[in-house]
């Protein structure tokens, strides 16, 4: 997961566990992505009748998945070595439930096609509203606790 | 039923080794003697390197004869939707910012996404000629 956190000087050498939880939690996140991703997608498209499929599924989990990273980060401390449950959820299941590759593949899509707007829109909206998810997320642990 | 449980397996497959790969590679990076504590190049080259193999499968898959679902599943919402990220990115900006780095977050968020479109507009190219090639 996150700067600061993952190995960790006192970590290193490859510990069974952390790679089995990481593998699971990768491979939950990425289902659950396609799963929550495709039915965003589709459900949203449809009701808005639009032509021009905007990338609501990736928009949903990328947002989703920032907000569960700020309450990852928040509730473990960045100094302390991370605990295993840090690295699955963070590294594990944020990281492959949120998706730079899909977003990087639409946003050069809408530019060859020349549709600017659409281009300006989904970066605009992943990016601001990834970082207000983040910054909610962490808010929330400080709120809750 | 059966092509969705497949599909999902081949998901989970690709989703466990693109974690699995990201991590390592972060891993690496941190305890590297030239750690990417200031700047976050182990998340910049997967997302650049993810991007740019996902633009290859897309093109390809789009004009492989069977559909190419087993490229995308596997190796497109699997593997390069879990190996690159967008979440840690975020941290990684909201981390600069906090350290008064403003120059450095917006040059970060500003070259991960020209430099990621840019590889998958020539991973495009790329898979739309191999595939041409083999024709």
């Amino acid at each position: 997961m996150g700067r600061g956190t993952l190995g960790h000087p006192e970590k290193r050498g490859p510990a069974v566990k952390e790679i089995f939880l990481v593998a699971a939690m990768g491979s939950l996140g990425a289902l659950l992505r396609w799963h929550f991703g495709g039915y965003v997608h589709s459900t949203l498209n449809r009701a808005l009748a639009s032509k021009t499929e905007f990338p609501f599924g990736t928009l949903f989990v990328n947002t989703i998945g920032s907000f569960f990273l700020g309450v990852t980060t928040g509730l473990f401390a960045p100094e302390s070595a991370p605990p295993l449950a840090s690295v699955a959820l963070g590294a594990g299941f944020c990281g492959s439930l949120t998706t730079f590759s899909t977003l990087a593949v639409d946003l050069q899509r809408f530019l060859s096609e020349r549709r600017f707007w659409m281009f300006f829109l989904c970066l605009s909206v992943s990016t601001v509203g990834g970082i207000a998810a983040f910054l909610l997320g962490l808010a929330a642990v400080r709120i809750v606790s | 039923m059966r092509k969705d449980l497949s599909h999902a397996l081949w998901i989970a497959a690709g989703g466990s080794l693109g974690a699995l790969a990201r991590h390592g590679l972060e891993s690496a990076a941190r305890n590297a003697p030239l750690g990417d504590n200031l700047l976050p190049y182990a998340t910049f080259g997967i997302n650049v390197s993810g991007a740019f193999l996902l633009g290859w499968i897309m093109a390809r898959a789009a004009r492989s004869p069977g559909g190419g679902d087993w490229l995308r599943s596997f190796g497109g919402i699997g593997f390069c939707g879990a190996f690159t990220t967008f979440s840690t990115m975020n941290l990684e900006m909201v981390e600069m910012v906090t350290h008064g780095r403003w120059p450095l977050a917006v040059a970060y968020f500003a070259s991960s996404f020209l430099c990621g479109i840019g590889a998958a507009w020539v991973g495009a190219r790329w898979g739309i000629q191999k595939r041409e090639a083999l024709q």
